[in-house]
């Protein structure tokens, strides 16, 4: 079965990007779910309209703590406990939801095959005809995933009471292999909890595994869920806005915590165009780098950060002035906004490129935070509109930030950054469905030096400390 | 794109620290498990005493010097100590300045978990301004891999995956992939399981004999279960090229890898095992007949034991010597992965198969297998590490001996590689 398996890894056939056999990877599919909006369109017509999400939180209490606001999915249905599953906790309630809506955004999924219901003894499949189940597979970031599933027994436990259900939320693989076994999704499944840089590294892993031709189409996205014990290790961090999300605000205050999921449907351009499928975006080149820095503050030059954008826009053949824009992972933190502004000028010196962040409006969904922005990312490039950042008045560095209200231009290249505790860093760029970028720098032949810490703006005698 | 070297090994195991303990450990036979008593967060009730096969407690200052270990998590420290091991085997320097081309991947199911219950438990018990700031950062399951690139200073790739016991098989493939494409040129790859209050509580609530068993029996027809196992192993995987420029000792080459996902149980589970040894052997251009032996993460499960034991009968019958190392090691679960490789890489090196420990009277109800007991000699040209999970995720390595694929020639002259019978150097 050549050109359905993995390239020997014997074999010399040149780098990644270049190699003949690599498909090009697109967006087929979109599913989110938020709290300004579940759904693509939903979602996307709240962020045009600079929708902020966060509010006081009621999923647990936070009298007793420095602030108590954050970005929770409000009105979302108690998970229920299903035989075939156990328990299900909210990160994976909302993963199903998120992976359901990009299959059938996608149409490999219809209404009519959910009606069908599972397969003998969930064995699936019950996608239509496309592809074949086992060249279909599902990757997903988490932060924590369903550990909060754990919350509830644990109080239980400290009541003296014994918790009734079996506790499923140890077990971090149910994030993906929930949908797998929902849908029938029998190719690679992969979990990867690399910090709030997650859903970036599931959509960057994901499209190697289709390019390489070890899967036709995964799903690809992060999900995670307001989390008590997150709450409590930002709060002891006093890392934690006590109002407002206000990335790169000379008065920001820090993050909010939020929760939701997004999912992309990606596929090889060849197989989406051969069956007539819509196509959002390409994705057309990643990066990863670590910091190698410290476990919450993130390198004061952004030396990961810097890395990983010129790791993405080299694999996609691009050159920094022809980026529409940025996604930043902007979060609100002190340090964070700090360090990614000296990596955002490291890469794109003086040239005037828009800058949002999507964390103003939402909170910081943690695993899932990239891939929300990432459905944001391919929406914009379809509507040819950037969301605003909200609550952000008197911008602190020179950056062309998107203020106040959307701004309606041309979409063809967007740079979504997410970057994560321990140093780990993320960036992906998906380009115009009709843009055809030139042969791509071979991989590993990169720019990722010459990060050096040129206008640094850190902060003298402020602790970076849980500010990612 | 290069080829993919195994170049050194750290390991912090049940049988002790480093690669010549596990080895010796590993051609000796069993152990019985330990019991252990999980200490209970704040406020929590006692957990029952639970039989396992612990990790040992290495000099973490002799491998991570003094700075910044006492916030670590067991499974940080652990795994670190593994990553700087594998260095230090390796030849490799154990500290480098944030270098992009050395990167890390961890697979694990368990990281974090007791410091996440931990600030919970602490606020309901003592008081919110009571949870210690410090203990929040090893709440990840990241946080393993994070400190072994912040200690070492591998700058380049950082990946955690958690995809039930074929974790740190996927980590290592993912890594493989990483050093072929030219994006590393350096992964220290594996990963680190422990077995702490929660993982006992939770998994105790869906199996009351979980812990209870006292000697693994892989694919024994006597098995009741596993003894779980504690491991951090790390694998450095390099790139040809660069092992020839610095002459490096060569261990084992990765040439091909394979990942799958199927139903829970029955025939579904069978198929997603087969399809990734399928892809594994096929990536590496390689036939069934090819592989000399099969390091299976059999643990003494009755499901899953059948599952490989049928995927094994398909393939090679009782043609090829199995191993199943959780005999002697318990099921490191996220960590079974690379304890796995690690085994198979000391036994291409060595030119000699471990035996299967615990493992006395063949299960008639499974395929007949070859099962050798006792450690014996084998000419072993290319070996597969099998992975499956009881929820159905399946990983496959092919590891080969460097003579029978060959790193790429030294252009600076001859270079040492490990030659058959060769004993394994001290971690």
């Amino acid at each position: 079965m050549p050109g359905l398996i993995e390239q020997p890894l014997g074999q010399r056939v040149g780098a990644p990007s270049a190699a003949p056999g690599r498909r090009r990877v697109v967006v087929t599919g979109l599913g989110v779910v938020t709290p300004i909006g579940s759904g693509a369109e939903e979602f996307f017509s709240a962020a045009v309209a600079g929708t902020v999400g966060t509010d006081r939180i009621t999923l647990f209490d936070t009298a007793d703590c420095l602030t108590h606001q954050g970005g929770e999915v409000r009105d979302w249905p108690r998970p229920p406990h299903q035989d075939a599953y156990g328990q299900l906790s909210r990160s994976e309630s909302f993963a199903l939801s998120a992976v359901r809506m990009a299959l059938l955004d996608a149409g490999l999924l219809t209404e009519g095959d959910l009606a069908r219901g599972p397969g003998p003894a969930d064995v699936g499949p019950r996608l239509g005809g496309a592809y074949r189940p086992e060249r279909v597979g599902v990757a997903l970031g988490i932060v924590i995933g369903n550990r909060p599933g754990l919350e509830a027994s644990l109080r239980d436990l400290h009541r003296g009471r014994v918790p009734t259900a079996p506790i499923t939320a140890h077990d971090p693989a149910r994030v993906a292999g929930l949908p797998a076994r929902a849908f029938g999704l029998w190719g690679p499944n992969m979990v990867f909890p690399t910090a709030c840089a997650a859903g970036n590294t599931a959509i960057a892993q994901a499209a190697d595994a289709i390019a390489q031709g070890r899967a036709d189409a995964m799903v690809a996205g992060g999900t995670d869920e307001l989390s008590e014990a997150m709450f409590l290790m930002f709060n002891s961090f006093r890392a934690l806005a006590p109002e407002a999300v206000q990335p790169f605000d000379r008065h920001r205050r820090g993050l909010m915590l939020g929760e939701g999921a997004g999912a992309l449907l990606l596929e090889s351009e060849e197989r989406a165009l051969a069956r007539g499928a819509r196509v959002y975006a390409v994705v057309a080149g990643h990066g990863g780098y670590s910091d190698a820095h410290h476990m919450t503050a993130p390198h004061p030059a952004g030396l990961g950060a810097a890395r990983s954008m010129r790791a993405a826009l080299d694999m996609a053949g691009l050159e920094p002035g022809e980026v529409s824009f940025v996604s930043a992972h902007g979060t609100g933190t002190p340090a964070n906004d700090d360090a990614e502004a000296v990596a955002l000028r490291e890469v794109f010196g003086d040239l005037p490129v828009p800058v949002t962040a999507c964390k103003s409006l939402l909170g910081h969904a943690q695993g899932a935070a990239g891939a929300i922005a990432a459905v944001a990312c391919a929406l914009a490039i379809r509507d040819a509109v950037v969301p605003p950042i909200g609550n952000t008045l008197e911008p602190e560095y020179d950056l062309d930030l998107v203020l106040k209200e959307a701004r309606r231009m041309p979409v063809r290249v967007a740079l979504n950054n997410a970057f994560g505790f321990g140093g780990n860093n993320c960036c992906v760029v998906f380009t115009a469905p009709d843009a055809r970028t030139p042969t791509p720098a071979p991989a590993g032949n990169d720019r990722t030096g010459g990060t050096g810490a040129t206008g640094a703006t850190g902060r003298p005698g402020r602790s970076n400390e849980g500010e990612r | 794109m290069s080829r993919v070297l195994v170049t050194g090994i750290g390991a912090v195991t049940s049988a002790g620290t480093g690669r010549e303990a596990l080895w010796n450990a590993l051609c000796d036979g069993g152990a019985p498990a330990t019991s252990s008593t999980p200490v209970a967060p704040p406020g929590l009730p006692a957990a029952d005493p639970v039989l396992l096969a612990p990790m040992a407690t290495p000099p973490a200052q002799e491998y991570l010097g003094r700075r910044g270990i006492r916030v670590l998590s067991p499974e940080s420290k652990a795994f670190a100590i593994a990553a700087v091991a594998a260095c230090r085997d390796a030849g490799l320097p154990t500290r480098w300045e944030c270098e992009p081309t050395v990167g890390v991947a961890a697979g694990t199911t368990t990281a974090g978990l007791a410091d996440y219950v931990e600030l919970l438990a602490t606020r309901l018990d003592l008081g919110v301004e009571r949870v210690n700031p410090a203990q929040g950062p090893q709440t990840g399951l990241n946080a393993p891999a994070a400190t072994a690139s912040i200690f070492t200073g591998a700058g380049g790739p950082n990946l955690t995956l958690s995809t039930g016991r074929a974790a740190s098989a996927d980590a290592l493939a993912a890594s493989a992939r990483a050093v072929h494409a030219g994006e590393a040129t350096v992964m220290l790859a594996g990963g680190v399981q422990t077995l702490t209050y929660p993982e006992v509580y939770a998994r105790r609530g869906v199996d009351p004999r979980f812990g209870t068993v006292d000697r693994a029996r892989p694919l024994d027809r006597e098995r009741a279960g596993a003894v779980p196992g504690e491991a951090a192993v790390v694998l450095a995987l390099e790139s040809a090229d660069a092992a020839a420029r610095r002459r490096a000792v060569v261990l084992a080459e990765v040439v091909g890898t394979g990942a799958a996902m199927g139903p829970a149980t029955g025939a579904g589970s069978v198929s997603a095992a087969r399809r990734a040894v399928d892809q594994a052997l096929a990536a590496a251009g390689a036939t069934p007949d090819e592989v000399d032996a099969v390091f299976v993460s059999a643990c003494g499960d009755p499901g899953l034991d059948a599952t490989e034991a049928t995927v094994v009968g398909q393939l090679w019958g009782d043609r090829v010597p199995v191993c199943a190392v959780q005999g002697r090691l318990g099921d490191c679960a996220g960590a079974a992965g690379a304890v796995q490789a690690a085994a198979a890489v000391l036994a291409l090196h060595a030119q000699r198969l471990p035996g299967t420990a615990g493992h006395h009277e063949p299960d008639p109800a499974l395929p007949a297998l070859r099962l050798p007991t006792a450690p014996r000699d084998e000419a072993l040209r290319q070996v597969l590490v099998l992975c499956t999970d009881p929820h159905g995720h399946a990983s496959a390595l092919l590891l080969a001996a460097p003579a029978s694929g060959g790193p790429a020639p030294d252009p600076a002259g001859p270079r040492r590689t490990a030659a058959a019978g060769d004993p394994p150097a001290s971690a």
